[in-house]
């Protein structure tokens, strides 16, 4: 990917002007250091279901534990005022990931070129800006709730991508419109209970809109991208779907390669607001995420969220669903009693990227300090048969509909 | 006698963050060699938001701020946007890390906030009233 090809680069450009001696020489108003950290503990009450921050998570939390790995983390910043159009950022953030590097690690790594103040190109890696939050959602303090909707946000694996974005600035009719094109590539992974997969995206296309008037704000994005490669559980089942012969599977060489994700497209969009009036938040977001593919259904999501705030002091509450088709294999002619290890993993497969679940939550926000604040919240997630996509699934075979409690207590800071 | 002891008290409690810098206008800067002579509290609200960094004739603007929680810092943001400092801190902290926005240049104390004004044609600023000197010039004065 694009930072693998540049990774000695930018690590000397980064280590080059984070030294001190260089730091010093430039002034305080050209290099800064910042951060962001959270300490995050979660308990849930499933024995079958474990609770999971994103689909990247190959670890979950069932009953009777305590987990401080789903929502720790601590994100380092370096900010370099090269000129008064030129800038770089370097940002990297530990957390628990199912497979760490560096370059996984590194989540911001662009040079900035401000042409005007209406224009401004940024190329290297930066957030991707594909739902109201996903630029920011691991900045725990610079929101209200403990964690963003798993509803929307638990099935986007994807933290960066590599590439390039534009972004226009006009002051106009009260506000400020904003509006950005990005295209790059990313790569991540995906785990299930006993798998994690690397995925690969190409040829990101993205727009993202908004028009902000202080106390209320809206956008509008979309975007779509390619999926660069095969995962190994869609290519060994699709090997062995197109073996068997046509008396016990009519066509399986067809149905072996409508299941394959190489190539396909696949789409998000979110409409969102947010309105402030006096002490009193209100936020919502729909979302969908539509692809090509069988494999990845519609994805209709979205969540409500309404705060009040007493001094430093905020009450929330949320409310999230997400809703996708449920495969169930009905493919004709298919002697199923003799192909029932096939058909299990089949439906396993077409229904790994179809979460259906709704979840109401209550939460209170303390903000400690100017630059701390504590987060408390329960969880009550419906949990509909076969949707569990968002949890890890602790019997191979268990996903039967439940109702589980989750509570979520996270400690987060800027400094 | 137990009424006015309690809003003794209350006064009392309240004392310590109402210090004298706090209580005294604000005063937006700029160069002197600034062609703004103006600015409205709605285009201040976008500048030092972060929303859109630009004078009236859409220059771009430097903000520069004081390092730290200063007091001249929490009346200023409590004044302009009605925000204690936490959720103004908790509002930047979007567009300081997902890299939307450059960062505010900071500076130790008003005398060095004051002198890179003078020295940045670009630069806007805030300072207590009582520190305005002929080499800046007033763009907005808050809490008057």
């Amino acid at each position: 990917m694009f930072l693998e090809s540049y990774k000695p680069f930018l690590c000397c450009l980064f280590f080059a002007f984070s030294s001190p001696a260089l730091a010093n020489e430039g002034g305080n108003d050209k290099f800064q250091f910042s951060g962001f950290a959270t300490l995050g503990a979660v308990v849930s009450d499933s024995d079958h279901h474990g609770y999971r921050k994103t689909v990247n998570s190959d670890e979950a939390v069932y009953s009777g534990e305590i987990d401080f790995k789903q929502h720790s983390l601590l994100g380092l910043q370096a900010d370099w005022n090269i000129s008064s159009n030129f800038d770089f950022v370097y940002q990297g953030v530990l957390r628990d990931l199912p497979e760490p590097s560096f370059d996984r690690y590194t989540t911001l790594a662009f040079l900035r070129y401000e042409m005007n103040t209406n224009w401004s190109i940024r190329v290297g890696r930066t957030a991707p800006d594909i739902f109201l939050l996903t630029e920011y959602r691991d900045v725990d303090f610079s929101y209200i709730w403990a964690t963003a909707p798993n509803e929307v946000y638990g099935i986007v694996p994807y933290r960066s991508i590599d590439g390039i974005d534009v972004t226009y600035n006009k002051r106009g009719f009260g506000g400020v419109f904003t509006g950005k094109l990005f295209t790059g590539s990313s790569e991540t992974e995906i785990s299930a209970s006993s798998t994690t997969e690397k995925v690969k995206i190409e040829d990101v296309i993205g727009i993202s809109l908004s028009f902000d008037h202080f106390n209320w704000v809206v956008h509008a994005k979309h975007s779509q991208v390619n999926i660069a490669n095969e995962p190994e559980s869609n290519a060994f089942l699709a090997s062995g779907i197109s073996q068997i012969p046509d008396f016990l599977w009519p066509n399986s060489q067809a149905f072996a390669q409508s299941i394959l994700m190489k190539g396909q497209e696949v789409s998000y969009s979110s409409v969102s607001g947010q309105y402030q009036w006096q002490n009193w938040l209100a936020s919502a977001e729909l979302s969908q995420v539509d692809s090509e593919s069988d494999v990845v259904p519609k994805i209709n999501s979205g969540y409500a969220a309404l705060s009040y705030q007493i001094n430093s002091h905020q009450m929330y509450g949320i409310y999230a669903y997400t809703d996708s088709r449920i495969y169930d294999f009905n493919e004709p002619g298919v002697n199923e009693a003799a192909l029932e290890e096939v058909i299990h993993a089949t439906n396993s497969l077409m229904n790994f990227y179809a979460p259906n679940q709704d979840t109401i939550s209550l939460g209170w926000r303390w903000d400690i300090s100017n630059n701390i604040a504590s987060s408390l919240q329960w969880n009550y997630t419906t949990l509909s048969e076969g949707g569990s996509t968002l949890w890890i699934n602790k019997g191979e075979s268990h996903d039967e509909a439940e109702s589980i409690n989750t509570f979520l207590f996270t400690l987060s800071m800027v400094f | 006698m137990k009424r006015f002891n309690f809003i003794l008290t209350i006064v009392l409690l309240l004392l310590p963050i109402t210090s004298v810098q706090a209580v005294e206008p604000l005063a937006v800067v700029v160069n002197k060699a600034n062609p703004v002579d103006k600015m409205t509290r709605s285009e201040l609200i976008d500048l030092f938001m972060g929303k859109y960094v630009a004078f009236p004739d859409d220059n771009k603007a430097l903000p520069v701020e004081l390092k730290g929680e200063h007091d001249i810092k929490v009346h200023f943001y409590q004044k302009l946007v009605g925000m204690p400092l936490s959720r103004v801190n908790a509002y930047w902290s979007r567009l300081r890390f997902t890299g939307r926005k450059r960062v505010a240049i900071l500076q130790a104390n008003e005398a060095e906030l004051i002198d890179y004004i003078i020295a940045n044609e670009q630069a806007i600023g805030y300072v207590p009233k009582s520190l305005i000197t002929e080499d800046l010039k007033v763009v907005y004065i808050l809490n008057e």
